[in-house]
């Protein structure tokens, strides 16, 4: 059997390390993305936050704050429900999808801005938005 | 080199907790632990990943663990060096996904003018899309 977890001393300082099944821990040469855990990464994707909220496609846009202001901006993920608030139907959203789509994610160091319009595909109906605001940093 | 794990009692707590690197673990506050057991401490785990076929109008339906809810997805096209051929006017390009139970959801994508290889990256999250 492959080990798995070492807690000591490797590759000249001391981790706690976990490798995916299948892969050997030892290993330093392992990509990471074989490795559960390194005690070395500077973060894990753990959750600062969570929420959601409504909007239509003729309101202000909306603003969270995360309470303080990051030296970075965080890693923010926004979902979108359907046309006519469908909650089977959920889209992904990022600043790329702006231009058709008409509706966007900006994020920056003490909040993330949701803008919608209701011209094309957003409608004027509410939304449903389920956000997600992670420790892990673009800058 | 600064003491960087504790597994037992830390303060009033016992857990296990890793500091940031250059962190001491008996002092660093919560945002310098780069993990801890205690309650709280939540971090994005990924159930499943893949990459599909898929193109405006042709739908693909992936199966995923039965989490007892909808699980959130994220869909993007994969535009590794070299896929990504060119844009013609009024391009646009959006994925969404379709939940047809908590096991099955269907991905989709809708292109117009965007020349590339057709293939999408998604990952399925271990989050409730029904939960804020």
């Amino acid at each position: 059997m492959t080990d798995r977890i070492l807690l000591g001393a490797f590759d000249g300082t001391h981790v706690l390390r976990a490798s995916r099944p299948g892969y050997d821990v030892k290993n330093t040469g392992l990509p990471t993305e074989h490795l559960s855990f390194d005690s070395r990464w500077p973060e894990i994707g753990n959750i600062l936050s969570r929420g959601t909220f409504q909007m239509g496609g003729n309101d202000p846009a909306f603003n969270y704050y995360y309470g303080t202001t990051y030296a970075d901006p965080p890693l923010v993920i926004v979902h979108m429900s359907g046309a006519n608030n469908d909650l089977d139907t959920w889209y992904p959203i990022d600043q790329a999808i702006w231009y058709d789509f008409n509706v966007a994610v900006f994020v920056f160091r003490d909040r993330f801005q949701i803008s919608t319009n209701a011209t094309n595909n957003v409608g004027s109906s509410q939304r449903t938005f389920r956000y997600v605001v992670m420790r892990n940093f673009y800058g | 080199m600064v003491d960087r794990v504790i597994l037992g009692r830390r303060g009033g707590q016992n857990g296990l907790f890793i500091s940031k690197p250059g962190v001491d673990v008996s002092s660093a506050s919560d945002s310098q632990l780069l993990f801890r057991t205690t309650a709280g401490f939540e971090t994005l785990q990924i159930v499943k990943s893949g990459r599909v076929y898929l193109t405006t109008g042709e739908p693909v339906t992936i199966s995923v663990p039965n989490l007892g809810y909808r699980p959130k997805v994220i869909l993007q096209s994969d535009w590794n060096i070299g896929i990504l051929t060119g844009f013609g006017t009024n391009s646009h390009i959006f994925h969404w996904v379709d939940y047809l139970s908590n096991t099955e959801i269907r991905l989709n994508v809708d292109k117009n003018n965007i020349f590339d290889s057709n293939y999408s990256l998604y990952v399925v999250l271990r989050e409730n899309i029904n939960h804020g």
